[in-house]
This record gives structure tokens, sequence and C-alpha cells, in this order.
């Protein structure tokens, strides 16, 4: 398979911090992968995603997207093309869901053009897609964690990109949520979406990734299949704890003991 | 030899012959004549303003109308002026020499109507002169004794805005007839203005943009005056005889006042400036419990009162807000000035002298001391004789007479006030004597 | 569409029908409204007997009523989208040094050249677009805070200085001419519109207010972080910096002909979405009508309930306030029928 997303070489630092948070960073991701971005809190896991939407551009090295350097790409072009679901967001005001979903449209509309017909049945799409079309006029605000999550995800949907870029998006959600959301990226990834996920929990990049990054301090450890990629080694080495991996009912599950 | 002399002299003759004309030329003729200045009008320029500004009187626009017109007719670059209340921006004028001025007025077409020259120096053109006058603005008691200085102001005058019970008590003294007046609400605008029916609106110029312009825009007359210090106060007597179509009358105020100015400045002309006595013009104002002295600030007219009057302001040096300026004993007693006047609107002078004099405070001050603390004169309470209302000549009268008494011995304040009010307000001897002497506060029995 | 949304847009067009109707009935209302002998409406067969009355309406009553409807609709946009790029609903129009820099110029113009025309709105114009300038240089300096914290400080700041400047020039006033004019005018008041003043403000006024109307859909984003603008293909610096201008640039040409007038810009918006939803899309239309009915209202009483002016920006703060209050304290329509 092609790569849909590759860093060569990359450094990147913080204006004003003077810890380089990537170093020599290579990475390439697989078109129609389901990747997993694993690592301990703060090895720059947000920052990757950053550095892949161009959101923050590196002082050194390349990011290819599809091919094509990301500087050639317009934002709107961009954004076209790849969406990022935040963990979550502060919205200010008091927007229903379907207007926040809306909103995912925007790469489709000119600065000075009104949402169509069209878009607004896109959105309606993207809202039944995550399961949560009956919430359509409820405003946001009203809304649990996991159907919050899965709003943020439509939104990223109704852009109609061919990744989907996502920033811990289970962290704060419950046991059945997070299945939930999993569920529906699994489903979105066999439709052909590339999904880019990032998390610090090892059992759900287990569950549902085919393709596993494991980052610690800025560098990867090791890229690969999961079968691979998931030792006990590996991933000792990851979070600088031991950690036990099992395998149970055909689920990979990886913990660290507590004494 | 004789050569030389009979050459030297048609040389001289020669150049005679070819220099003469041109200095004849140069010589202001008033038939043909030079231009002082050429000026280009600017947008928003009023003709009246223009002369003020040139000829030093804004009744001499005729001056320039003629001039530029005789300039159009030699060169077509300068205006045409068919109307002098109409200025377009541009235009180019001729501002003759000061000395032409009495020819070039001479010369002019008499108008054509009734025109009048406000303050503003804008020309209003009536038809016919005005039968319905409205004042219109605020705090309008001192502006309103002006307007009726002129015998036609008590049938024309038909709406104002009473400020004051004692303003229409003394109103009713002037105007027999004053029940028939509309009197206009407090800050009333351009729709009740105009509901009046006026056939001219009389407005301070200040209100030229709040009051003037929506009231223009109506296509209702206005006519601007200032009447805040002596020369506005003559000026805009003129203004208001060319309104009432009674310049006689303009005139015969006017020199009234000038005579008087006359003699008390001639009386101390001739003083030095050390010889002036340091005066102090005091206000006394009681809000609740706290009494607040103030003085007025440099630009008004107490300040030219006291200078023509043969004195020297002390306050001359405080800081300068744009209105009274509150001052506190301890100022005062830096000043120590050699005689205090103190002013008091709404309250009777008198009874705040009183007050001054037993305080132990101010005995420290020499003018106390020296019995020259005096109560400034006002009558009918708010018409206290320091302020722009004609009587303001009393006051100069008899500020100047407290000034410098032995100079102004046969100065009778009390006769003088009979006349005033006798020969400018038309009031007979009886009504004076009853009505208005018997309240005047601060001039000797 | 979907049978799940029937309500999504009817309910919207049918809030701007009758608030279109209410504007035009009362824009008509108001023409014959007034105080021409006591606080009265005039009937047609006087207006079309009288010539005076003719004249009134034309030149004075006309061009006041729909300067009146200007204002409000101007600081109504104008407060929308401040509160939407700024994320801030507690946000007012001329906070970024607009409606003090505006003041400052009207008390210099008072001050220095009374009785020159257009010479209060134009340095009172000239003034506004420096405080925003003034603003957002001192925004550039400031070492720590977001974007956001940064203006709104910078405004702070600037207005302050120009309030001090309006202090001085009001302390060296003549009180009996200047002074009344000058806090007159900083109270806010339409007394003086004439066709011309109307008619001046007009370009720049109304491409803002076009700027605002078209840009209504995406200021949902702007109001959104960062991040998310920039994933949605948005240039969230460049655009909010052309909806700022537009919204400075209508509140600045209403401010300097009507004066400072307050609470519009701050509590329309508010009611707009509490009845239409936070969609700007829909809520920033419904804020333009209910902005033109508010000082419309407020005017009438300002110029009939008494003989003299009330200013303006009293009664659209005690209008303002009072509206507020109910507001905060009874429920949201909006929410309990969608719920």
């Amino acid at each position: 398979m092609d790569a849909i997303i590759a860093l060569e070489d990359v450094h990147f630092a913080y204006r004003g911090a003077s810890q380089h948070v990537f170093d020599d960073l290579d990475l390439s991701i697989p078109d129609g992968a389901f990747a997993v971005i694993l690592g301990p809190n703060g090895t720059g896991k947000t920052t990757l995603l950053h550095l892949i939407l161009g959101y923050r551009r590196p002082q050194h090295g390349k990011v290819y997207i599809a091919g094509t350097l990301q500087e050639r790409y317009t934002r709107r072009e961009m954004s076209r093309l790849a969406g990022l679901v935040p963990q979550d967001e502060a919205v200010a005001f008091d927007f229903s869901v379907l207007d926040y979903t809306l909103l995912g449209r925007a790469p489709y509309i000119g600065p000075l053009d009104m949402p169509t017909e069209n878009d607004v049945q896109i959105a309606i799409k993207a809202l039944e897609t995550v399961g949560v079309a009956h919430l359509g006029m409820r405003p946001l605000a009203s809304l649990s964690g996991g159907e919050r999550q899965l709003v943020i995800i439509a939104r990223a949907l109704a852009q109609q990109p061919r990744i989907l870029l996502l920033d811990e998006p289970t962290a704060h959600l419950d046991l059945s949520n997070r299945n939930r959301v999993l569920h529906v990226l699994r489903t979105l990834n066999q439709h052909g979406t590339t999904v880019v996920m990032t998390t610090h929990d090892p059992v759900a990049a287990a569950a549902v990734a085919n393709f596993v990054v494991l980052m610690r301090d800025g560098k990867v450890i090791e890229a690969g299949q999961p079968e691979e990629v998931f030792t006990a080694e590996r991933l000792s080495a990851t979070y600088g704890v031991p950690v036990r991996v099992l395998r149970l009912e055909e689920q990979i599950l990886a913990f660290n003991p507590l004494r | 030899m004789q050569l030389r002399v009979l050459l030297s002299v048609l040389l001289m003759g020669v150049f005679l012959v070819i220099l003469a004309p041109r200095t004849i030329q140069a010589v202001p003729l008033g038939q043909d004549g030079t231009c002082a200045t050429e000026y280009i009008v600017q947008p928003g320029d009023h003709l009246g303003a223009i002369a003020q500004k040139y000829l030093e009187d804004r009744q001499a626009y005729p001056a320039i109308v003629v001039a530029t017109q005789r300039q159009h007719a030699r060169d077509t670059s300068f205006a045409q002026i068919d109307d002098p209340g109409q200025l377009a921006a541009g235009w180019k004028l001729c501002i003759p020499p000061l000395a032409d001025v009495p020819q070039l007025m001479a010369a002019a077409a008499p108008a054509a109507g009734i025109e009048v020259v406000d303050a503003l120096g804008r020309i209003v053109r009536f038809a016919e002169l005005p039968q319905r006058v409205v004042l219109a603005g605020r705090a309008l008691h001192l502006i309103a004794n002006t307007l009726y200085l002129f015998p036609e102001a008590r049938e024309r005058v038909v709406a104002l805005q009473a400020s004051f019970p004692e303003m229409v008590e003394f109103l009713s003294l002037v105007n027999p007839n004053l029940a028939q007046v509309q009197f206009l609400e407090r800050n009333a605008g351009p729709e009740q203005i105009v509901a009046s029916r006026p056939d001219v609106v009389v407005l301070k110029s200040y209100l030229a943009d709040k009051l003037g312009a929506p009231l223009i825009a109506i296509g209702i007359p206005v006519v601007y005056v200032d009447l805040e210090t002596p020369e506005q106060f003559f000026d805009d007597l003129v203004t208001l005889g060319q309104l009432f179509g009674n310049p006689q009358r303009a005139a015969a105020v006017n020199t009234f006042f000038r005579e008087r100015i006359a003699t008390v400045t001639q009386a101390v002309q001739d003083l030095a400036e050390e010889q002036k006595p340091s005066v102090l013009i005091l206000q006394y104002s009681v809000q609740g419990e706290q009494i607040a002295f103030s003085v007025p600030p440099v630009t008004w007219i107490q300040t030219t009162m006291a200078e023509l009057a043969g004195g020297r302001p002390v306050w001359r040096e405080a800081a300068q807000g744009g209105g009274w300026n509150i001052v506190n004993l301890e100022q005062i007693a830096s000043w120590d000035p050699d005689v205090i006047c103190v002013v008091s609107y709404f309250s009777d002078p008198e009874a705040a002298v009183e007050t001054l004099r037993a305080d132990e405070r101010w005995q420290a001050l020499q003018a106390v001391r020296s019995d020259r603390l005096f109560a400034f004169p006002t009558d009918f309470l708010i018409y206290s004789w320091d302020q722009p209302d004609p009587r303001w000549i009393l006051g100069l009268m008899w500020l100047a007479k407290t000034l410098h008494p032995d100079r102004f011995s046969a100065l009778d304040i009390r006769a003088e006030t009979y006349v005033f009010f006798e020969q400018l307000y038309g009031l007979d001897r009886a009504t004076v004597e009853e009505k208005i002497i018997p309240i005047v506060r601060g001039v000797a029995r | 569409m979907s049978a799940t949304y029937p309500d999504y847009n009817h309910r919207t067009a049918r809030q701007l029908r009758y608030l279109a109707v209410g504007l035009l009935g009362l824009l008509l209302l108001s023409v014959l409204w007034g105080r021409y002998s006591g606080a009265s409406l005039l009937s047609p067969a006087e207006l079309w007997h009288d010539p005076l009355a003719q004249r009134l309406v034309m030149t004075l009553r006309l061009p006041r009523v729909l300067m009146a409807c200007l204002l409000g609709m101007g600081l109504a946009a104008s407060g929308s989208t401040l509160q939407m790029i700024f994320r801030n609903p507690l946000v007012e129009p001329g906070f970024l040094g607009v409606s003090q820099g505006a003041a400052f110029g009207a008390a210099c113009a008072i001050m220095v050249f009374g009785t020159v025309p257009f010479a209060v709105q134009g340095l009172a114009l000239f003034f506004a677009g420096l405080g925003v300038v003034l603003s957002y240089l001192l925004a550039r300096h400031i070492r720590f805070g977001g974007w956001v914290l940064r203006l709104v400080l910078s405004g702070i700041a600037i207005s302050a200085l120009f309030a001090s400047g309006v202090g001085v020039l009001k302390y060296v006033a003549d009180p009996l001419t200047q002074l009344p004019e000058i806090v007159f005018w900083m109270l806010g008041g339409l007394y003086a519109i004439t066709w011309s003043k109307l008619l001046s403000i007009l370009p720049l006024a109304v491409p803002s207010l076009a700027v605002i109307f078209f840009m209504r859909w995406r200021l949902n984003l702007l109001s959104m972080g960062e991040q998310t603008a920039f994933s949605l293909g948005a240039a969230p610096t460049r655009e909010r910096a052309i909806a700022l201008a537009a919204a400075v640039g209508a509140t600045a040409a209403v401010v300097s002909v009507s004066g400072v007038v307050g609470w519009v810009g701050l509590i329309v918006p508010h009611m707009a979405r509490r009845i239409a939803g936070s969609d700007a899309q829909k809520s920033l239309p419904v804020a333009l009508l209910m902005g033109g009915i508010f000082a419309l209202v407020c005017d009438n009483v300002a110029r009939t309930l008494l003989a003299g002016e009330i200013p303006l920006g009293t009664l659209t703060s005690l209008f303002g306030a009072g509206l507020f209050i109910l507001l905060m304290t009874t429920a949201n329509p909006w929410l309990r029928s969608a719920a």
C-alpha cells in the first residue's frame, strides 16, 4: 500500500522552547490503514497530528500527504482531505447538534455563502452514520460525553475527508461509550477512510488498529502490525514501566501490574 | 554746461511722461479700485464673517459685493454675486482696502427686502419684516432683555422659553401683553418651535448645529446672536435693529452705552498700573451646608468690566476652566485684593456680605478691614449687573464708582438706574420707583 | 428536507416575517408620531393639508426615523459579530476604543470647531477609527494571553485614555454652551439628523452591514477555536480581521452621528439568539430587525415623551437593562421548544 501520510526527517520545536519535540522523525502511514499512535502523555502525539494537518510547520524535514508536499495544499484543499477530531472543544455559544455538524461543510462553502440544502443533508447523513441523528435539534451542551464525541466525529465526517485524525477520542469516555466510538471508527475504516488515532490506552489500540506506532519522547520506537509491535518489551520501553501482554479471546490485553 | 542742463531736463521730462500714468494708476481711485486681497470662498463661509475678518465689520459686506462686481466686469474669474446670502465654494472675491469701504458702501445697490447680518456672518433675507419672532434655546433670561430693548419686541416676540419666574416678572413690566406670549417648554425641540409658526427664530450661535440646522432644513429662517462680550453686544444690537426694522433704535442704544463707557474710561485713563486697585469679583453660592466661592474665567465680561473701570482683576492667574472656578479662602488671602465685590445669583448678595463681614477669617483680609467689601448690585436677583445683559452698563458704572469714588463723585448710580430703565425699556418713572428700585440690592439708598 | 427536521428553517422564516412587518408598521407610525403640538399622532388628513407639517415630516422626521432604524441595525449587527468572533457574549460594539474615541473626537469638535458643519461627525469618525487602530497596535505588544485577551485589555486601556481626555475637555468647556453639548452627545441623541447626515454615513455603513450579513454563517466557524477553524479550511486571523473591520465600520459610522448609544449592541444579539438560536445565520437577521425596532421605539420615546429631548443612550440603557433582567430570569424559549 502507498503511504498516505509520510513524514521524513522532521524536526519540530515550539517557538521559544529549548527542547525539540521531534528530532529526525520518520513515519509512514499506509493508505486505508487504521493507525493508532500509542505513547505516554507528553510525547507529542497531538503535535504530530498538527503537523500532519499543516496547523504547525516543521522547522526541518518534509511532510507528504497523499504523495504531495504538505505546503503545496491550500488550506481549503487540506480541509477536504483531512478532518481533525479534537478530544473536546469549548463551544462558546448554544449551537444545536445540527448547527455544529453543519460547520463541517465549511470547506465546501465560500466565505460569503450560506449552506445549501445539500449541505444540510450531508450533515444529517453524517449524524446518522455515527448514530446520533435523533439528537439533531438538541443543544450541544446537553449531550453526554460519549454522544458529544460522536457529534464531533460527525462534524469531521461532514467534511467528507479521506483521512480522519483523532486526538485521544476515548480518553474521557466510559466503557460503553468507548466501544461505541471505536465501533463507529472501525466501520468508517472499513468503508475506506484512513483513520489516524492517538491514544495512551493500549487495549483500545489493540482492539481496532491494523497499524500501530509506538512513540516515546518524540521518537518512534516501533511502527507496524499490532502482532509484531505489541510485545511486552516494546510496550515497557514505550511507557517506561513494566507492561505485561496477554492474549484473551482473540483480544490483546496489556496492563501495568500494580503492586 | 547749458547743454547738460537741457539734456537732464529733457530726460527728466521723458521720465515723468513715461512713469506718470503708472503712478497714477497705482493710486486707488475708488472707481476702478484695486483689491487689498483676493479671497477664495471655502465651503461653509458666510459673507458677513469674511467682512468681519478683513474689514473688521460684518455690516461692511456690501463693499465686498460692489468691489467684486467691479472686478468681475473686467475679469470674469471674479465671482458674480447676485445674492450675498448664497456664496459658492471656489468663488473669487475682491476684498477692497479699508480706505475704500465708505465709498463702496455708498455705491452699493439698496437691498431688495430686508437683509439681516447675524453673529455668524450669515446674510438672511426677508421679503417683509418678520412679524412673528421666536426666541429659543436655553437660559434665555439675559438675551430676552436685549431683544426687549426694541419696542417692536412687545408685539413681535411671540414665543420664548421662560427660565425663571423673575424673568416673567420683569418682562411683564416691559411688555404688558406678556400673557399673549407663548412660553416654550424647557429644551423645546424644533418640532415644538415650529408649532408656534415663527417667521424667524433667534438663537445663540452655539446652537447652530443642534437647533439651527433642523429649523433651516424645514425652511424657517434663523438669525444667530452671541451677546457675550461688549463688542458682540454692539454688533448684535445692529443685527437686532435690522431684524426689527428699527436701526435708529439700535444706534440710540449704542450711543447710550458708548457715552457711559466713555465717561468711565476717560476718568481712569491716566491711571498707572500701580494706582489701579486690585479687585476680586467673587461668586458666593450656598449648596446645602457648603459655601462655595468661585471666580469667573478671564474671557468673561466681568474681567472686561473690571479693567474698563480702572481696576486690576486678580483672578487673571486662576486656573482656567470654562466656567466659574472654585477658589478657597487661602487663595483669596494670598491675593488679598484691595476691593472685593460679591456676586450672588439666586440669593441676596447683601446678606452674603454681612455673613462674610462677621466671619473672623475674613476679617483678616485688608478689603474687609478697610470696609471695601461690597455686594455686587442686582435687581430681581437673577439679574445681577455683572452678566452679559444690558444691565452690565450699570454694573460698569457702579464698579468704577466703587473702585475710584474720588473720580466719580458726580456719578449717581441711583439716578442712572432710573435713566436706564426709563430710556432703554420705556418704563415710566412711577413703575421704576415702585417695582424696581425697592428690589435693587447693593446700591446705596 | 429530512422528516426529522421539519422546523429547521421554517421557524426562523416565520419570525423574520413577523419582525419585518412589525418594523415597517412601526416606521410608518413613527413618521406620524411627534410633538408638532404636544405629543400626538398626525392624521394623514392633517398631513395632506398643512405644508409646514409636510416639510417637518420630510426634512426632520423621516431621516430621523430611518436613522434610528439604521442605528439599531448597525449596532445589533456589530454586537452580534463581535460577540461571535471574540467568543464572548459580554462584548459590546464600542469596546475597542470606538465609543470613547468617538466621544473624544466629538468633544474636540464641539470645543474647537463649534459651528463648522460636519466637524463633529468627521472628528468622531476619525477618532473612532483611531481608537481601534491604537487598540490593535497595543495588543500586538502585549506579551501574554491569547489574542482575545490581548485585544480586550488594550481596548480597555485605549478607551480609558480617551475617556480621561474627554474628562479634561469637559472641565475646560464653557458650562453654558459647550459642556451641555458634549454631555448630550455622549449620552447619545438623534436630534440633529438631516438627510445629508444620513446619506453621508451610508457609504461606510451599508458595505459594512453587507459584509456582516453575507459572512453570517462563517461567523459560526470563527467562533470556534483556532485549531478547529483551521482544520475546517478557514484563515481565522484574516477572516476575523475582516469581520472586525466591518463591525467597527458599522459602529463608527452610526456612532459618529448619533453619539454614544449603549446596550443595543449588547442586548439585542442576546435576545435574537434566544428566540432564533445561536446559529448566526438565523440569529443575525433577527438581530438586525429587532435592533431596528428597539432603537426606533427608544427614539420615539426620546423625542415625544417630554418637550425636550431625552438622551437616546439613557433610554436604551433603561429599556436595555430592563430587558436584560427579564431575559436572565426567565427560561430560554428556544431551548424549551427544541427539547
